[in-house]
C-alpha cells in the first residue's frame, strides 16, 4: 500500500492541519506555565501577562485556522479526508456546512474550544486583578480539549481524535489499491433528520452555555490563587447569570427542537440526553442563588464553591455520557463513542478532582459565620431553595447514570474475573412517570419557597413593623393565588390533590414575584430580573401541568375498549388512526381529512384538513396541517416523518405520520408489496374484452401523451396511456383506469393504475415498446438524405427539418458513452397531421464503427436513425420506419391490491404549551438582563 | 450550630428515603417466563425473530401490529404493540418491549425501543458508480 502514488489527494491540509493542532497544544501549555509564573514573579522583572495575552491571539489563530480549514475542505468535498467523508455528500446543501462540521465530536469539541476562546477575549477585556489567573484557568480546560483531537498515540493509548485522518488511514479496504480512488467514492453525508435549521443554531448555543460554565469557576479557583476568598464573587456574578441564561436558552431550543421537528410528541421526555443538560443548569442557578446570599451577607461562600465546582464536573461528566457511547441503550439520540472513553474520564477526574483538592487546601481560610442564619431570613429560605435545586438535580443523575453503574460492575466483575452482568440494572420501565414523580414535589417546594422568601429581608426581619408588612404581602399573594389557582384547577381535564398542591405552588411562585415587583418598582428597578426569573418559572410550572394533564391524543371513539390490559393508561390502547385519502373521519371533535400528497425532491408533503362541525355536520371553520415524510439523501427510503403543528394562543395541534402505504416508504417494500399481487397477463386491442375474477375490463384507447402528476417530464421521454374500462357483472357502474408507462433511454417508469376500494391494480406491460416499434431485420425502412438547414417533404407526406447539429447532445440513450467516441447529434424537426416533434437521433463513432442512436415519435410510431454523413456534399443520410397503429398490447391485472392511499395518523392536542415557552423565556430573559445590569462597572452589586 | 445539625439530618434522612423509594423503579430486564407470572407492567430485552411473521394492515387496525421477539432466554414470544408499526422495525438489533402477558400469552406492549444500527455510521465507501 505504501508504494502507491495516490491521485488527487490534497495531502498539504493534513500537514498545515497537524501544524495547526500542535501549535494550538503548546501554546496552550505555555499560557498556563504563563499564567503560573505571573502570579509566582514579581510582575515588574517579569512581563509574563504580556507573554499570556500574546499567546492567547497565537492560540486563537491557529484553532480559528484549524476551523476554517476543515469548514473550507469541507466545503470542497474533498473526501480524502475522513471527517469530510463521513459528514458531507455531493448533494448536501451549502447551508448544511456549519451543521455538518459539528455533527461529529472532533467538530463539537472545536467548537466548543471557539466558545472559549470568545469567553477568554471578554476576559483580557476586563481590568480586574483575575484576569491572567482566570486565563490560565479558562486554558487548563482548553488544553484537555485541544487533546481530544489531537490524534496522537503515546504507547499504545490514542490520544484524541483527529480530525485531519484520511480516509486511507482510518480503514483497510481494497478500494486503496486503487490510485485513483478519489474519483470513485462519494460522501457518507450528514444524517437528514440534523439537517434544518436547529442543528445550526441549537449547537452553538448548548455549547456557549456549556463552555460559560467555566467562568465562574474561573474566578472561584482565581479566588483561591490569589487568597482573594470572596473577593471573586462581584466580577463573578454577572457571569454567571449569563452562562445560566444562555445554557437554559439552549436547553429550551433542544426542547423546541424535539418538540417540533422530532416525532416523540412533547418538549421533554426525560431522555438521558436532556437530562444532562439540564442538571448543570439546575446546579448553576443554585450556584447563582448561594452566590448572591454571600454577596449579601457573606454566608455561603462555601456553597458557592461548591456549588460552581459542581456545575462545571457535571458538564463535563454529561460530555462523558453523551460521547463515550455508555448511553446507547437508553437514549433515542444516537451517539458513537470515538475510543475517547478514558479520556473523558480524565477529564471528569481533573475537573472534579482539582478543583476539590484546591478547595481542601484553602476552605479553612474560607470565610464561614458560626453564627447562624436567622429562620426570618431571606438567606436562610434561599438556600433552602439552593439545596432543593441540588437535590432535584440529584435524583435526575442518579437514574440517569444507571448505564454508568453497569458499566462500573463490568470494570468491577473483569478486575475480580466474574461476570456481573446478571447485576445489570435498567432504567424504570415509565421513565417520564419516575421522574415526574419526585420532580413535582421538588417544583412545588421551589414555586412556595419563592413566593414568599422574596419578602423576607437579607439578615432576618428586624422589626415588628418589617414583619407586619411581610404577613400583609403574604396573605396577598395567598389570596391571589388561591383565587387563581382554583380557576385554573377546574380547567384541569384530572383533578386531584398532587395537582391542587402543584397548581397552587405555580400561582404562588408566579404572584409573589409580581406583587414584590409590584411594590418595589420604582426604588429598585433592578428586581425586573427577579421578577422575570421567578415569575417565569410560575408560568413554566402551569404550562407543564396543563400540557401534561390535558394533552390529549386525538382517536375516534371506536378506539374504547373497556377490559383492556391497560385499563389504568387508555392512552395505551392505540393513539393511531387510520385516515383513507378524500374520505373525512370523525375524530372527536374534528372532521380529519386527508387530502392530498406531493412529492417534492426528497419530502412527500400532505394534506391534512382539520374542521369543526356543528351538530348538522356542517363544517364551521377548518385548518390545515401539513406533515412530511423525508425521504433518505439517495431517496430509498423514508429518514424521518416530520411533524407539523397547528398553532393557537392556547393550544397546539400536533400532526404526525406514523405509516404510510408500503409502495411509498422504500424501493424495498415497494417491490416487496408489488411481487405479493397476483398479476395475471393479458393482451389486448382496441374494444377487446378481458375477464378477471370479479370485473371485466374493456380497452377503449392507447394515448401517448402521458403526463402523470409529480413527474418530471424531459425531452426524449416516450410515453403511453391506456384507457380501460372496469364493469362487473353485478354493478352497473363503469369505472375508467388509466395505467401508463414511460421509456427514458434504457429506463422505464411504470405507472399502474389503481382502484383502491376495488383492490384491482392494472399496469402497462413493458413489451408496449416493441409493440408500437416493431423494428427487426425485416422491416424495411425508409430513407433520406437532407443537407443543414433545409427543410423536405417525405413521401408519406411528413415534412422535416435539419435545424442543426449538436456536438454535445444531452440524451438518456448516450448513458454507455465510452471516451473516445465521437458525437453528433441532430436537430430534426418532424412536422405530420397537425403535429410537430423535435427529436434528436445520434451519430456515434466509436473504434471507427457508427452506432446510430435513435430518436423517435408517437402516434403513428416511428423511430429515426442518423446513419451517414457525408462530409464533402454535406448530405446527412436519416432512417426511419413507421408503424401507423398499435395491435394488441401487454396489461397486467391484479384484483387482490391492497390500498395505497391511506396514511397511519397520530393527533396530538397539547393545550397551554404556550406558556412552557412563555415562561421559560422569561427565565432566560430575567437572567440576561441581570447579567446585562451587572455588567462592568454598572450598578453596585 | 445546633439547628443547621437538625436541619442537615432531616435532609440526609429524606434525601435517603428518597433515593431508596427512586431505586424501587429501577428494575434488571425481565424475561417472557418473568411476564407470565406478574401481572405488572416488564421490560424485556430481546432480538427481532426475523424468520417470524410480521402483521401489519393499517386498514384493519392501525393500532395493532404483530411481530415475535426471542428473550435472552431464548424464548421466542409473539408481540402485539398497540400502535402502528415503528420505521426501520426490520432493521433492529435489539429490542426492548415494555407491556404484559395476557391470558392467551401474548404480550402486549404498549412501547417498543428499538437499537438499529446507526445509519450513518456506516463504514463502507459508497463507490459513486452504483447509484
Amino acid at each position: 500500500m505504501q508504494s502507491i502514488q495516490y491521485v488527487g489527494e490534497h495531502l498539504w491540509v493534513q500537514a498545515t492541519g497537524h501544524l495547526l493542532i500542535l501549535v494550538s497544544f503548546f501554546s496552550a501549555i505555555f499560557i498556563i506555565v504563563g499564567s503560573i509564573l505571573h502570579h509566582r514573579q514579581s510582575q515588574e522583572l517579569h512581563p509574563w501577562d504580556k507573554w499570556v495575552k500574546a499567546l492567547f491571539y497565537v492560540h486563537s489563530a491557529s484553532i480559528l485556522s484549524t476551523i476554517g480549514l476543515i469548514i473550507f475542505i469541507m466545503s470542497q468535498r474533498w473526501y480524502e479526508y475522513h471527517y469530510v467523508w463521513e459528514h458531507v455528500s455531493d448533494d448536501l446543501p451549502m447551508k448544511y456546512i456549519l451543521s455538518a462540521f459539528w455533527e461529529g465530536q472532533e467538530g463539537s469539541f472545536l467548537l466548543w474550544m471557539f466558545w472559549n476562546l470568545v469567553l477568554g477575549f471578554m476576559i483580557l477585556r476586563r481590568s480586574d486583578e483575575f484576569v491572567i489567573s482566570n486565563i490560565g484557568i479558562l486554558f487548563s480546560v482548553q488544553l484537555i480539549l485541544v487533546s481530544m483531537i489531537l490524534g496522537i498515540y503515546v504507547g499504545e493509548t490514542r490520544l484524541g481524535s483527529n480530525p485531519f485522518l484520511l480516509l486511507r488511514q482510518t480503514m483497510d479496504i481494497p478500494l486503496f489499491n486503487n490510485a485513483e480512488y478519489i474519483s470513485l467514492i462519494k460522501g457518507n453525508g450528514m444524517n437528514p433528520l440534523l439537517q434544518n435549521y436547529w442543528m445550526l443554531i441549537h449547537p452553538p448555543t448548548l455549547f456557549l452555555g456549556f463552555a460559560s460554565v467555566l467562568v465562574p469557576i474561573c474566578y472561584a479557583m482565581s479566588g483561591f490563587f490569589q487568597r482573594k476568598y470572596t473577593g471573586w464573587l462581584k466580577p463573578a456574578l454577572p457571569w454567571s447569570l449569563f452562562s445560566a441564561s444562555i445554557l437554559g436558552l439552549g436547553i429550551l431550543m433542544g426542547g423546541a427542537w424535539a418538540y417540533e421537528a422530532l416525532s416523540f410528541g412533547g418538549y421533554w421526555a426525560w431522555d438521558p440526553v436532556e437530562n444532562m443538560s439540564l442538571v448543570p443548569w439546575l446546579i448553576l442557578v443554585a450556584g447563582i442563588h448561594a452566590h448572591l446570599i454571600a454577596q449579601h451577607t457573606g454566608y455561603s461562600v462555601r456553597a458557592a464553591y461548591l456549588f460552581y465546582m459542581l456545575s462545571f464536573g457535571m458538564v463535563i461528566y454529561s460530555t462523558y455520557l453523551t460521547r463515550s457511547g455508555v448511553l446507547g441503550d437508553t437514549s433515542v439520540h444516537a451517539f458513537t463513542g470515538l475510543g475517547l472513553g478514558w479520556q473523558l474520564l480524565f477529564f471528569i477526574a481533573a475537573t472534579v478532582i482539582g478543583p476539590l483538592i484546591l478547595y481542601f487546601r484553602h476552605s479553612s481560610s474560607v470565610p464561614n459565620f458560626e453564627k447562624e442564619e436567622g429562620i426570618s431570613s431571606r438567606e436562610f429560605w434561599m438556600f433552602i431553595g439552593a439545596l432543593s435545586l441540588l437535590f432535584s438535580s440529584g435524583l435526575i443523575s442518579f437514574t440517569t447514570s444507571i448505564p454508568v453503574y453497569n458499566k462500573l460492575l463490568d470494570f468491577f466483575g473483569e478486575l475480580v474475573g466474574s461476570n456481573l452482568s446478571s447485576w445489570h440494572r435498567s432504567a424504570p420501565v415509565d421513565v417520564v412517570a419516575h421522574h415526574n414523580r419526585f420532580q413535582i414535589w421538588l417544583a412545588v417546594l421551589i414555586g412556595l419557597l419563592t413566593g414568599f422568601s422574596v419578602f423576607l429581608r437579607y439578615h432576618g426581619q428586624k422589626n415588628l413593623v418589617l414583619q407586619k408588612s411581610f404577613w400583609k404581602d403574604i396573605a396577598i399573594v395567598t389570596g391571589f393565588a388561591l383565587l387563581f389557582s382554583s380557576i385554573s384547577f377546574y380547567a384541569l381535564d384530572r383533578q386531584n390533590i398532587p395537582l391542587a398542591v402543584f397548581i397552587f405552588a405555580a400561582w404562588f411562585g408566579f404572584a409573589g414575584s409580581v406583587v414584590y415587583f409590584i411594590k418595589l418598582m420604582k426604588s429598585q428597578p433592578r428586581s425586573l430580573s427577579s421578577l422575570l426569573a421567578h415569575s417565569g418559572f410560575g408560568i413554566l410550572l402551569l404550562g407543564i401541568v396543563f400540557t401534561g394533564v390535558n394533552r390529549k391524543n386525538l382517536v375516534p371513539d371506536e378506539f374504547f375498549q373497556e377490559d383492556f390490559l391497560f385499563a389504568d393508561d387508555p392512552e395505551a390502547a392505540g393513539k393511531h388512526f387510520l385516515l383513507i385519502k378524500n374520505q373525512p373521519k370523525l375524530v372527536r371533535q374534528f372532521m380529519v381529512e386527508y387530502k392530498k400528497d406531493t412529492l417534492q425532491s426528497r419530502f412527500r408533503n400532505y394534506t391534512i384538513q382539520f374542521s369543526t362541525i356543528d351538530t348538522l355536520g356542517e363544517k364551521i371553520k377548518s385548518f390545515e396541517t401539513h406533515p412530511q415524510i423525508q425521504y433518505d439523501n439517495k431517496l430509498t427510503k423514508v429518514a424521518a416523518s416530520n411533524p407539523s403543528i397547528k398553532r393557537y394562543i392556547h393550544e397546539d395541534i400536533f400532526t404526525l405520520i406514523a405509516q404510510i402505504p408500503a409502495v411509498h416508504t422504500d424501493a424495498e417494500s415497494a417491490k416487496k408489496a408489488e411481487d405479493s399481487l397476483d398479476y395475471v397477463d393479458h393482451s389486448l386491442e382496441i374494444g377487446d374484452t378481458v375477464f378477471g375474477n370479479k370485473y371485466y375490463f374493456i380497452l377503449d384507447r392507447i394515448g401517448s401523451n402521458f403526463a402523470p402528476k409529480d413527474f418530471e417530464l424531459q425531452k426524449g421521454d416516450l410515453g403511453f396511456e391506456l384507457e380501460l374500462r372496469m364493469k362487473s357483472l353485478e354493478e352497473t357502474a363503469t369505472l375508467v383506469l388509466k395505467p401508463g408507462i414511460i421509456f427514458r433511454g434504457n429506463t422505464m417508469f411504470r405507472f399502474p393504475a389503481q382502484l383502491e376500494n376495488k383492490g384491482v391494480r392494472i399496469q402497462v406491460g413493458e413489451n408496449i415498446f416493441e409493440a408500437a416499434f416493431p423494428e427487426n431485420n425485416q422491416v424495411a425502412f425508409q430513407t433520406f438524405q437532407i443537407k443543414e438547414g433545409q427543410s423536405m417533404q417525405l413521401e408519406d407526406g411528413k415534412k422535416v427539418t435539419l435545424s442543426g447539429f449538436d456536438k454535445n447532445p444531452n440524451s438518456p440513450y448516450l448513458e454507455g458513452k465510452k471516451e473516445g467516441d465521437i458525437v453528433i447529434g441532430a436537430k430534426l424537426k418532424i412536422e405530420w397531421n397537425n403535429s410537430v416533434k423535435e427529436i434528436m437521433p445520434i451519430y456515434v463513432i466509436r473504434d471507427q464503427n457508427i452506432i446510430p442512436l435513435p430518436d423517435r415519435i408517437t402516434d403513428p410510431w416511428a423511430s429515426f436513425y442518423f446513419t451517414k454523413i457525408d462530409p464533402e456534399t454535406g448530405d446527412m443520410t436519416f432512417k426511419y420506419y413507421e408503424n401507423k397503429t398499435i395491435g394488441s398490447v401487454p396489461i397486467q391485472i391484479a384484483e387482490n391490491a391492497p390500498r395505497t392511499d391511506y396514511l397511519v395518523m397520530e393527533a396530538i392536542v397539547f393545550p397551554g404549551i404556550n406558556l412552557v415557552w412563555l415562561g421559560s423565556l422569561l427565565m432566560v430573559f430575567g437572567l440576561a438582563y441581570g447579567a446585562w445590569i451587572r455588567r462592568k462597572g454598572k450598578a453596585q452589586l | 450550630m445546633k439547628r443547621s445539625f437538625i436541619f442537615g439530618l432531616v435532609l440526609i434522612v429524606a434525601a435517603i428515603a428518597v433515593l431508596v423509594s427512586a431505586s424501587k423503579d429501577i428494575t434488571s430486564y425481565s424475561s417472557f417466563s418473568d411476564a407470565r407470572k406478574s401481572n405488572k407492567t416488564l421490560k424485556i430485552v430481546g432480538q427481532l425473530a426475523k424468520d417470524k411473521d410480521m402483521e401489519y394492515d393499517p386498514v384493519k387496525d392501525p393500532n395493532h401490529f404483530s411481530f415475535y421477539v426471542t428473550d435472552k432466554s431464548g424464548e421466542t414470544v409473539q408481540v402485539v404493540l398497540k400502535a402502528a408499526k415503528p420505521q426501520d422495525f426490520e432493521l433492529s438489533e435489539q429490542i426492548v418491549v415494555t407491556g404484559k402477558m395476557d391470558e392467551k400469552g401474548l404480550f402486549i406492549a404498549k412501547d417498543v425501543l428499538l437499537k438499529c444500527p446507526s445509519k450513518y455510521k456506516d463504514e463502507e465507501v459508497y463507490i459513486k458508480s452504483e447509484s
